[in-house]
């Protein structure tokens, strides 16, 4: 890391390359120092709109991979209107979700769940599917209740699979909060970001790409940690 | 129970005492939204001192600011009633009306449009003649534009080639002119300091006279609620002359609006602004936001003449000046 941060540095000075390009890792931390508070303060509306929108997105995920896994002719219908929702290119519906959502964080919450809501239910249903056979049998001869079945058996053999959807969408819902910003926001980091792009001021938006590279990692952490909880067993057995 | 009694007591009180605070004074406060056309910065100046400065307050309004951006559409938050009133460019306005969607300018901040095409001086590019065979970077939406001043320099679009860029692919060599506002002082900065210097060609000395930053409203409300955009326009007129009179000032409470933005970048902006863009010679005449029929119509026509929009349409189906009519507003240059 260090290397490849020295190496950065002398290709900027070596090269004289103007700042307007690729600041110097030095004016970087130089951004920074000086900009921390307001970075600080401008993660708080992002972290809030892909906290609720990673939420949001994923319960819808959830239950409509439960829907789906339970009514074939369902999930026949409506898979392909998941797939539509996950192919609309999310900086066109964006400005539409503004102007029917209003202008408080409810757009931008909604792009972030936007995002998250694919990856979960692709492998949620995935999940809710692959079940032990032998397991479903044992399920069988003990006359288990579909619910019983759901609770005990499917439910436990999606976790690893939703688990592995989280991590994906954690770091998207980021995305998403930063995109709902910048159809208009005078907060958040997608915010900083334009207003530093269009500033030219390339230390400041390196520091805050990385801040929000940072508020992804974080949320990445805690998915992980949360799974290190939740999955106590070997995943690959009851696969 | 005497301590649920008199909790419910106290709750009555703190009601009747929120319900006069908030009854007496602002009762009849206008909620108005403003949507900016772009980013809060020193082209809203006016707008944002005035709702610092509590000018909208003194005129009966409670104005809630929204900021735009590169994918906002102001004219659709306006036609979405997400706003009240919105700051749109000139060619935003035409292909609304040409549309027939019921809105119409009133006022406008910006007297002359500041898009200008910079090159470095080394291409040696005095005039839009010279561009023939040049790589022009711009924004797609300023197409029509540069169409407009191709025509007028007797080229067409098919002798230059149009590319998406900003001023690090001019300073980089990959485009020969590219388009950028001179407001944007900080922005500019490279082409400014060039040790070879640079040339300009503005829309506005090429033939193409439009103004900037028109003030945008709903065709219904100008025709029901001219108190509230009369008592709004008084309120930026008294905005931007206050932000005229205190630049530094101002750029410190647009700060606190906007906290990314930066002072030492917003100054010279600024300055720029007041200077060439809202006060000019008209402004001494005519007041703060005039707007010239005459230029609508003549702009109208050079686009339709591109085929860019129907020919029939007048200054009246994209502007009203029952607004600027009623008000008194700053004169000065």
């Amino acid at each position: 890391m260090a290397s490849l941060l020295t190496l950065w540095q002398l290709i900027c000075a070596g090269f004289a390359i103007p700042e307007y390009l690729v600041p110097s890792p030095i004016r970087v931390v130089g951004a920074f120092r000086e900009d921390w508070a307001l970075l600080i303060s401008n993660s708080v509306p992002t972290i809030t709109e892909a906290f609720f929108g990673f939420l949001i997105g994923n319960a819808i995920a959830i239950s409509v991979a439960i829907w789906f896994v339970y009514n074939k002719i369902f999930e026949e219908m409506y898979y392909p209107v998941a797939i539509l929702i996950k192919t609309i290119p999310i900086v066109a519906i964006a400005p539409v979700l503004k102007i029917i959502l209003g202008n408080g964080i409810e757009p931008k919450i909604a792009v972030a769940a936007l995002i998250c809501f694919f990856p979960t239910l692709v492998n949620a249903v995935r999940g809710f599917r692959a079940v032990n056979p032998n397991l479903m049998e044992l399920m069988h001869v003990l006359s288990a209740s579909r619910t019983e079945v759901f609770r005990f058996v499917r439910f436990y053999g999606a976790l690893p699979y939703v688990f592995s959807a989280f991590k994906i969408s954690v770091t998207m819902c980021v995305l998403g909060a930063i995109v709902g910003e910048w159809i208009g926001a005078n907060k958040g980091i997608g915010y900083i970001l334009l207003q530093s792009m269009y500033d030219f001021d390339t230390p400041r938006l390196f520091a805050t790409i990385l801040t929000a590279s940072l508020i992804a990692i974080g949320g990445f952490t805690i998915v992980s940690a949360l799974e290190k909880i939740v999955i106590s067993w070997d995943p690959g057995e009851s696969i | 129970m005497t301590k649920k009694r008199s909790l419910i007591k106290a709750a009555a009180v703190a009601l009747a005492a929120f319900s006069l605070a908030g009854g007496s004074a602002p009762a009849e406060d206008r909620d108005v939204v403003l949507q900016l056309a772009w980013l809060p910065n020193a082209s809203s100046a006016g707008e944002i001192i005035a709702l610092q400065k509590g000018f909208f307050e003194e005129a009966g309004l409670n104005v809630t600011i929204l900021p735009g951006g590169p994918s906002a559409n102001t004219i659709q938050e306006v036609l979405g009633r997400t706003a009240d009133i919105a700051v749109a460019y000139a060619p935003q306005i035409m292909y609304a009306a040409d549309k027939g969607l019921p809105i119409k300018s009133f006022a406008a901040a910006f007297q002359k449009a500041p898009l200008t095409f910079f090159s470095l001086g080394e291409k040696n590019i005095k005039s839009v003649a010279d561009w023939k065979g040049m790589r022009v970077g711009a924004n797609q939406s300023a197409a029509p534009q540069i169409a407009v001043l191709l025509d007028n320099a007797g080229l067409t679009p098919d002798d230059i080639t149009h590319v998406q860029a900003r001023i690090p692919a001019l300073m980089q060599g990959q485009v020969d002119v590219v388009g950028t506002w001179p407001t944007n002082v900080a922005e500019n900065t490279p082409i400014l300091e060039h040790p070879g210097g640079y040339n300009s060609q503005s829309i506005w000395d090429n033939g193409l006279q439009f103004q900037s930053n028109y003030y945008v409203a709903r065709v219904e409300t100008l025709q029901d609620e001219a108190d509230m955009l009369n008592a709004f326009m008084s309120a930026a007129d008294k905005g931007w002359a206050w932000v005229a009179d205190n630049q530094d000032e101002a750029v410190a409470l647009m700060v606190e609006f906007a906290p990314a933005l930066k002072p030492d970048k917003e100054t010279p902006s600024l300055a720029v602004i007041i200077r060439d863009y809202v006060y000019t010679d008209e402004t001494a005449e005519a007041g703060f936001g005039n707007v010239s029929r005459e230029r609508w119509q003549q702009t109208l026509d050079r686009y339709a003449k591109l085929g860019e929009i129907k020919d029939s349409l007048t200054a009246d189906d994209v502007f009203d000046g029952s607004v600027l009519a009623a008000v008194d507003r700053t004169m000065r240059d």
